[in-house]
């Protein structure tokens, strides 16, 4: 049997870098996309740079899956940006960025990733949902809402992909310590922990968790889940 | 391009031991594509995808099939084979492809 082939968005820095590096340390062929060039080096890793809503930039990578590779087993969809602002300061370019990355490219991927997994009537999709939703964290109302997107996208293709074998299930991690929270003052994220259950920041090995649990081939009757880490529900 | 010979009779071949529904396809301008004799619904979605792929590889060019014009025609051009093969001619002579 030839190795699992993952693919991961924005694997540039972060939790993405991260899950990268982990489904390359179980074996897997990795794949992975950003914005900007990559510096991880691996035997088994191919980085394509693309914006995860292009359309035209993103066809490439499922090519090169279907004719490298000929099968992709796993997509998680991380790529995505946040901006903490007052809903009456934030500007409509800002609006239209996350909905792009966060709503778009999580459709586009899942799209093109389902055309491979039907093939071999085999495949796990992860999406990326945020505690900002059900925390209806204030600052993060357009966040928030592309994330609330994000898990209904994530029900709906559960029941479309499901007759092809596919999964699809979300996380919605915790505060983690990387970019995505650089701008967020560290009251708020006070704040924000403290109604948490377990009250601390997540680690990256936190998701990859949970991930690596939808991602199992004994997990074919789990789909349409969601998973908040942290306690928060 | 022809169409039917370099695009969708391949994909016929291909659909026939890929999609379940594809049994009854046949290889013929006439024959229908869908419902009666032809794919179920899912078997068409798959079907979309292989012709689409095909194009790719084929004729180097990225088309979505099932468009807004294509499902807001008043007869689908996914009822035979001929339907099909007309509407990518027309979408890839929009493209400036030779067909």
């Amino acid at each position: 049997m030839s190795e699992p082939v993952t693919l991961v968005t924005g694997t540039r820095k972060g939790l993405g870098r991260f899950l990268a590096e982990h489904y390359l340390a179980k074996g897997h062929v990795v794949v992975g996309c950003s914005r900007d060039e990559s510096d991880l080096k691996h035997e088994r890793y191919h980085h394509f740079l693309a914006d995860v809503a292009d359309e035209k930039a993103v066809k490439p990578i499922f090519t090169h899956l279907r004719k490298t590779h000929g099968k992709l087993d796993h997509l998680v969809n991380n790529a995505g940006i946040a901006s903490m602002n007052h809903v009456l300061l934030t500007p409509m370019s800002t609006v239209d960025s996350i909905f792009d990355t966060n709503l778009k490219g999580t459709f586009l991927f899942a799209r093109e990733a389902a055309k491979l997994m039907q093939r071999q009537k085999y495949g796990r999709i992860v999406n990326m949902t945020t505690v900002a939703t059900p925390l209806m964290l204030e600052g993060e109302a357009i966040y928030a809402a592309s994330k609330a997107a994000v898990l209904s996208l994530t029900q709906v293709l559960a029941r479309e992909l499901g007759p092809f074998g596919i999964t699809v299930n979300s996380v919605g991690p915790t505060p983690v310590k990387t970019d995505l929270i650089r701008s967020v003052p560290k009251e708020k994220l006070d704040a924000l922990l403290a109604r948490q259950a377990l009250p601390r920041f997540g680690e990256p090995e936190d998701v990859a968790n949970v991930v690596d649990f939808f991602l199992r081939p004994e997990s074919s009757f789990v789909t349409a889940q969601n998973i908040y880490l942290g306690g928060v529900a | 391009m022809d169409v039917l010979s370099e695009i969708l009779f391949p994909v016929i071949e291909e659909a026939k031991r890929n999609i379940e529904s594809a049994s009854g396809l046949e290889a013929s301008p006439e024959a229908p594509l869908f419902g009666d004799g032809g794919l179920d619904s899912m078997g068409l979605v798959q079907f979309i995808i292989l012709v689409e792929e095909r194009l790719q590889d084929v004729a180097g060019v990225e088309l979505t099939l099932a468009s807004d014009k294509a499902m807001s025609r008043r007869s689908s051009p996914f009822q035979t084979l001929g339907t099909l093969a007309e509407y990518i001619g027309e979408c890839l002579a929009e493209e400036g492809k030779d067909v």
